[in-house]
């Protein structure tokens, strides 16, 4: 479902200051695309994720989607799991909304390799198995659109790698419609079929990655890539953000 | 066992410090028996059945009187918690009723309610009431916002919310709570029972200081403390259980 973001604002006041998080953006996401933003810290990235789920109100400007409601998923960029229930438990916590089953369970926790652990609590969880628990959580519900912000920051090269194949798979098993949040630029060209970049709460720049999946992190136009995103990141000419 | 002996320690010192000054002794036995003394009265009230009937008479006021403040304070906490405008409602109230200890109404309460149960049951509950609603209220409140969020991006409704996200993650506080009031109504029942009684521990003690018989004062003493631990000890065991994830520290 094709997701329309008109004139989004937010701006956050607090006594003394006024930060734009997001600065006047019009946007769309196609249906079953895959959208990756990169952006230094603080840029925006969370703020214009929440705004997308609805979990903050816009200052200014709207959101629509095709469908009236879609079902939308949200990685967090902490795990924040209950720690009151187990992996498993937690992984099936949307199942307490009805209409979902336990049934594809086991397969999840096979590909989160959690399956070892499916009865410890979240204090006994290292931060990569928490971070992976919580994405089980958001692939559970299945919905029909998945909002990631940095779920794989806190993972080692080879445990990240599995599970960008993993997600790449379901994207493409799936067709849903995912945007990922990154700090990484490799990251964001692999997964990515569009990367969005985004500095000081504006998006500047909006590159199409026109590649056949696997990609190759060491092909030459992932590098080519790469060092242009780098460049748009690091550009001192951006849209200046008002901090009044 | 380094753990068990050091506990021993003062207990010891203090019983041994006991025994001399009585041996030697360093005060009228009329004000302080020995301990020989105090565990042979001891025995005499247990074996002729006096103990038992104070103490169990005593336990069952604290039982019933806990049981109907849980019934009150649980609901009441976690519908101000859930909602401002049930917390606005009762609050100017509560907050009056928090500052007055309950010891302070026993007259008004003996002339309501008589010298009977129901006056040592409504002690027992205004005793233990607060503890409980606070630790209810405080933790329903003060869920954490991020799970909170959680509930949000699944859709979940206000019910599903409280039941499954904000219920949940008070329980650690309300058994806080619970832990309290126990000892609350405990305390307050002695009260209760030492102005206005014809049975229980705290009359026994009463009793035996009209009748200048510190040694039954003692056991009463020992009593009431050792049954409070012992209560305290299997209430923690039993919450233990409700909480195999506690101990260690949460996810973020
Ligand atoms: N609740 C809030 N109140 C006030 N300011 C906020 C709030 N949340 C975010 N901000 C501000 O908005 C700006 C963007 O924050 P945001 O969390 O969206 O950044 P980010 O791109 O996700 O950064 P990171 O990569 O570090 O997660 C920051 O300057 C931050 O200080
Ligand atoms: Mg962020």
């Amino acid at each position: 479902m094709p997701i329309k973001i008109d004139a989004l604002t937010k701006v956050y006041s607090t006594a003394e200051i006024k930060v734009t998080a997001l600065a006047p953006t019009t946007l769309s996401f196609a249906d079953h695309s895959f959208t990756t933003i990169v952006g230094k810290s603080g840029c925006g990235k969370t703020t214009l994720l929440r705004l997308l789920a609805g979990l903050e109100e816009a200052t200014n400007g709207t959101v629509s989607f095709s469908t009236k409601k879609p079902e939308i998923g949200f990685v967090f960029q902490e795990p924040r799991l209950m720690p009151w229930l187990t992996v498993a438990e937690n992984i099936a916590f949307a199942i307490r909304k009805g209409g979902l089953s336990t049934e594809k369970l086991p397969q999840l926790l096979d590909i989160l390799g959690l399956s070892a652990f499916a009865r410890s609590y979240p204090s006994e969880l290292s931060g990569g198995m928490a971070q992976r628990t919580a994405l089980g959580r958001t692939l559970f519900q299945n919905p029909d659109i998945i909002l990631m912000d940095e779920p794989f920051g806190a993972l080692d090269y080879f445990t990240r790698k599995g599970l960008q194949e993993t997600l790449l798979d379901l994207f493409r098993l799936e067709r849903k419609t995912i945007i990922f949040v990154t700090h990484d630029v490799e990251e964001a060209i692999l997964l990515g079929e569009r990367v969005l970049i985004m500095q000081k709460g504006a998006i500047i720049g909006d590159i199409p990655v026109k590649l056949t999946y696997p990609r190759d992190p060491a092909a030459s136009e992932v590098l080519t890539l790469r060092r242009q995103i780098l460049e748009g990141l690091e550009s001192k000419n951006v849209k200046v953000v008002d901090e009044s | 066992m380094i753990r068990l002996r050091n506990n021993i320690i003062l207990p010891l010192a203090l019983l041994s410090a006991w025994l001399l000054v009585t041996k030697y002794e360093l005060f009228s036995p009329y004000l302080l028996p020995s301990p020989q003394r105090t565990f042979t009265v001891f025995w005499q009230l247990f074996l002729d059945g006096t103990l038992t009937r104070h103490l169990s008479i005593s336990l069952l006021r604290v039982l019933g009187g806990f049981f109907c403040s849980c019934l009150v304070a649980l609901p009441l906490g976690i519908l101000c918690g859930r909602s401002t405008r049930f917390h606005d409602f009762f609050w100017p109230v509560l907050e009056f009723l928090r500052h007055v200890p309950p010891l302070a109404a026993i007259p008004l309460i003996i002339l309501w309610f008589g010298i009977d149960e129901a006056s040592k049951l409504m002690i027992i509950f205004l005793a233990s009431f607060f503890p409980l609603f606070l630790n209810t209220y405080g933790g329903i409140k003060n869920c954490d916002t991020k799970l909170l969020e959680v509930g949000s991006s699944l859709h979940f409704t206000a019910w599903q919310t409280a039941r499954y996200i904000q219920l949940p993650a008070a329980v650690p506080s309300i058994l806080v709570g619970l832990q309290l009031a126990l000892g609350y109504s405990w305390r307050a029942l002695i009260g209760a029972e030492l102005i206005a009684a014809s049975s229980g521990i705290g009359y026994m003690i009463l009793d035996a200081e009209q009748m200048s018989r510190p040694d039954i004062v003692l056991v009463g003493i020992f009593c009431i403390g050792i049954l409070g631990t012992l209560i305290n000890r299997l209430f923690l065991k039993l919450t233990c259980k409700l909480l195999p994830w506690q101990g260690k520290a949460g996810d973020d």
